[in-house]
């Protein structure tokens, strides 16, 4: 065999028919590239799991356009001069290769990082203002707190993981292709572990090429991947199981700490739970646990976290009598987002509190629950001595 | 608008100047005396509700001891402002480094809410005291002394702040009354009294404000300030809770928590103060009273104040809903 290809790469679909699953959406990026010129949006935000095919996806499109393909991806740098030398120039030009047009693929925008990559995300956002060619950004997790200015500039795609028919079905073709002897069964099985992520099937199959007849037996030299769960997977193993086991090992495997975990229970208890003794009982261990993160934080005493996080997790999947048979939509907390929003009239209450505080010898939370009684002064234009300018005033008038 | 006219804010106006002024505490206020008589002052460590004279009475040292210099010589920190123990010791540092102003020998550093400090910071804060006896010494307040550390305690000497009784508030209310030339009825008494619960601070903010709007201040008056002060939205998230209505009733609660910056102690506080007025049958009342107390302990020992509230509210509905 003279290609020395990874077959993740080697058999990356060539077009989009050849895309597993996801045919609505491929569907829609390629409308939307095709007919760029009228879209609203300049950008697709295509958001998906590891491994459904985020990045195949906008290679495929370009290959079947015969457009030009210019791709950043997570091993680049992400810093604001970088990207702008990179992308910023490219989305203004015309190409210099004969080609029918561009699109430019920016890979794991999530994996921009906040500090190291300083500046990255409002770079990535005025990029996408201007830009005058179709671009296509990938993240696995829609929720990002990162994504939020970004989402309202995009056009939102998001696909779902590849259902085992259609894998088994690839991985089949895969094998044929290479003369494996593998048994239906066996890739059945690989498709039932992937739990979703195609390139890891394919990376399994790849690793048991070398056998001759390929049986279940086999499969235990590929090690069960410790796959990061999502909050969705964690969320539906704490309302739906009472096993201890598989429901503390979705919450360390979780790509969210116990601390968000805790923030999205808070959200959905209510909706998930209907009887309110259960809401009551859950909600109970939550504010256990969150008691135990108090000691813990207080005594850095961070060994413990397991306790608070068990407490969290075990007591909010026993508080139900029996499993709902349901489908809830589990939503994102909202609670960040309303704290974000205030951000700057908190920040003002604060700098206010601070200043009543030092005028009256005492803390800015204390200067909070008094300050409804200076409005009410204020309001009677009694001018109060607190050394505050007038916007200041104007605030605590409010 | 043209001239503008400033009014002092009355807790300053009338807080005290001397240890023989302060309201109540007369136990804690004659063995300061003594310290100040013989200017040796220890370590103080003073634990105690709000309003009840702590910084009162460390000012009112700080006045005795070093007269009108006094704050060259005090320095005033608030644990739960400053970020964290470095702030608390850069400050004490450069503080302490130089020499006190006057004929005493040591300079004082008053650390308000010293419980917000995590016990890291207060064996940090234990260290501070050590190396700086020589020039300094330290006055500790605190809500609740349980949340200090033991070697702190062990190096205090220790005084614990009660409520102001409700004659010695009622008299610093009448005398306030009388100097701002506002009458206070006998019901507008009572009701300053109820709503402030010995809280001498709230009584004389309430007292001040009520004072903006009438100029005889009777309960309806005062009632209706403390209302205001105390909005509606809380009541209302406690009621919708009650009634079913549990979605509602937190996202309501995060909103007033948010935009009005409420703590999580000050919506249990109004959460009790409601539930007392709501018409219930004594069991259920009784185990609401329950609920409440419990999760006001878990604010003070939890790590997020919202989560015990939340917390509350379902229990609160839970409650509501049982036959």
């Amino acid at each position: 065999m003279t290609n020395k290809l990874p077959w993740v790469e080697k058999y990356r679909p060539a077009n989009t028919s050849e895309v597993v699953g996801q045919a609505g959406s491929v569907k829609a990026i390629l409308d939307f590239v095709q007919n760029f010129k009228q879209q609203p949006e300049k950008a697709i935000l295509l958001t998906g799991p590891v491994g459904s095919g985020k990045t195949s996806i906008a290679i495929a499109v370009a290959e079947e356009l015969g457009y030009e393909l210019i791709q950043m991806n997570a091993s680049d740098y992400r810093k604001k001069d970088q990207i702008e030398a990179k992308i910023g120039c490219a989305c203004n030009q015309q190409s210099l290769i004969p080609s029918n047009g561009k699109l430019i693929l920016v890979d794991e925008v999530d994996g921009v990082h906040g500090n190291s990559d300083r500046g990255g995300m409002a770079t990535l956002g005025k990029i996408v203002d201007k830009t005058c060619f179709p671009m296509i950004l990938t993240a696995t997790d829609k929720w990002n707190q990162k994504l939020r200015t970004l989402k309202k500039k995009c056009r939102g795609i998001d696909l779902r993981k590849v259902d085992i028919r259609s894998m088994a079905k690839r991985l089949g073709e895969i094998a044929e292709k290479e003369g494996m002897n593998i048994d239906e069964t066996v890739i059945a099985e690989i498709s039932r572990r992937a739990e979703g992520d195609l390139r890891s099937a394919i990376n399994d199959i790849e690793t048991l090429s070398g056998i001759d007849k390929i049986t279940m037996k086999d499969l235990e030299v590929l090690g069960k991947r410790d796959r990061v769960k999502s909050i969705f997977d964690t969320l539906f193993a704490i309302y739906k199981s009472k096993d201890p086991k598989t429901i503390m090992q979705s919450v360390w495997d979780c790509d969210k700490s116990p601390n968000e975990i805790m923030l999205w229970l808070i959200e959905t208890i209510p909706k998930e739970y209907e009887k309110p003794e259960e809401v009551a009982k859950a909600f109970d261990a939550i504010s256990r646990a969150d008691v135990f993160t108090g000691r813990i934080a207080r005594r850095g005493a961070w060994t413990f976290m397991s306790y608070s996080a068990e407490l969290m997790a075990l007591g909010t999947a026993l508080a139900k009598e029996q499993k709902y048979n349901k489908f809830t939509r589990y939503m994102p907390p909202t609670y960040l987002m309303r704290m974000g929003r205030t951000r700057a009239s908190r920040a003002m209450r604060k700098q206010v509190a601070g200043k009543i505080g030092e005028q009256l010898h005492c803390s800015r939370k204390r200067a909070k629950e008094q300050m409804p009684y200076f409005r009410q002064m204020l309001k009677k234009k009694v001018n109060l001595n607190l050394e505050l300018d007038k916007e200041e005033v104007e605030f605590l008038k409010k | 608008m043209a001239e503008e006219l400033f009014e002092q804010v009355w807790t300053e106006k009338y807080r005290p100047q001397l240890l023989n002024d302060v309201v109540g505490q007369t136990e804690i206020v004659s063995r300061l005396q003594s310290f100040v008589e013989n200017k040796t002052l220890q370590n103080l460590l003073f634990a105690g509700p709000a309003g009840t004279g702590k910084t009162t009475c460390a000012i009112a040292i700080a006045r005795e001891l070093f007269g009108d210099n006094w704050r060259g010589n005090f320095l005033e920190l608030n644990a739960s402002d400053e970020r964290g123990i470095d702030v608390v010791r850069v400050k004490v540092k450069d503080f302490a480094r130089t020499r006190p102003i006057g004929n005493v020998p040591y300079k004082i550093i008053y650390l308000d809410e010293s419980d917000a400090l995590t016990r890291e910071a207060q064996q940090a804060l234990r260290r501070t005291m050590e190396d700086y006896t020589a020039t300094c010494r330290f006055i500790l307040a605190c809500n609740y002394n349980s949340k200090i550390i033991d070697p702190i305690k062990s190096r205090c000497a220790f005084f614990r702040f009660l409520p102001v009784a409700q004659e010695d508030v009622k008299a610093r209310l009448q005398m306030i009354g009388e100097k701002e030339s506002v009458a206070i009825s006998d019901d507008g008494m009572e009701a300053l009294l109820e709503v402030s619960g010995g809280d001498l601070r709230q009584a004389i903010n309430l007292l001040q404000a009520t004072a903006s709007t009438v100029k005889q201040i009777n309960a309806e008056a005062v009632y209706k300030v403390a209302a205001k002060a105390r909005p509606q939205d809380i009541e209302e998230c406690v009621q919708k809770a009650f009634d079913g209505k549990f979605e509602e009733a937190r996202s309501q609660l995060d909103g007033v928590m948010i935009k009005q910056g409420l703590s999580g102690e000050d919506v249990v506080r109004q959460m009790h103060q409601c539930v007392l007025k709501m018409e219930l049958p004594q069991e259920k009342l009784v185990t609401l009273l329950d609920k409440i107390g419990e999760y006001n302990f878990r604010i003070i020992e939890g790590a997020d104040a919202r989560i015990q509230v939340v917390a509350l509210l379902a229990q609160i509905y839970a409650i509501g809903k049982e036959k």
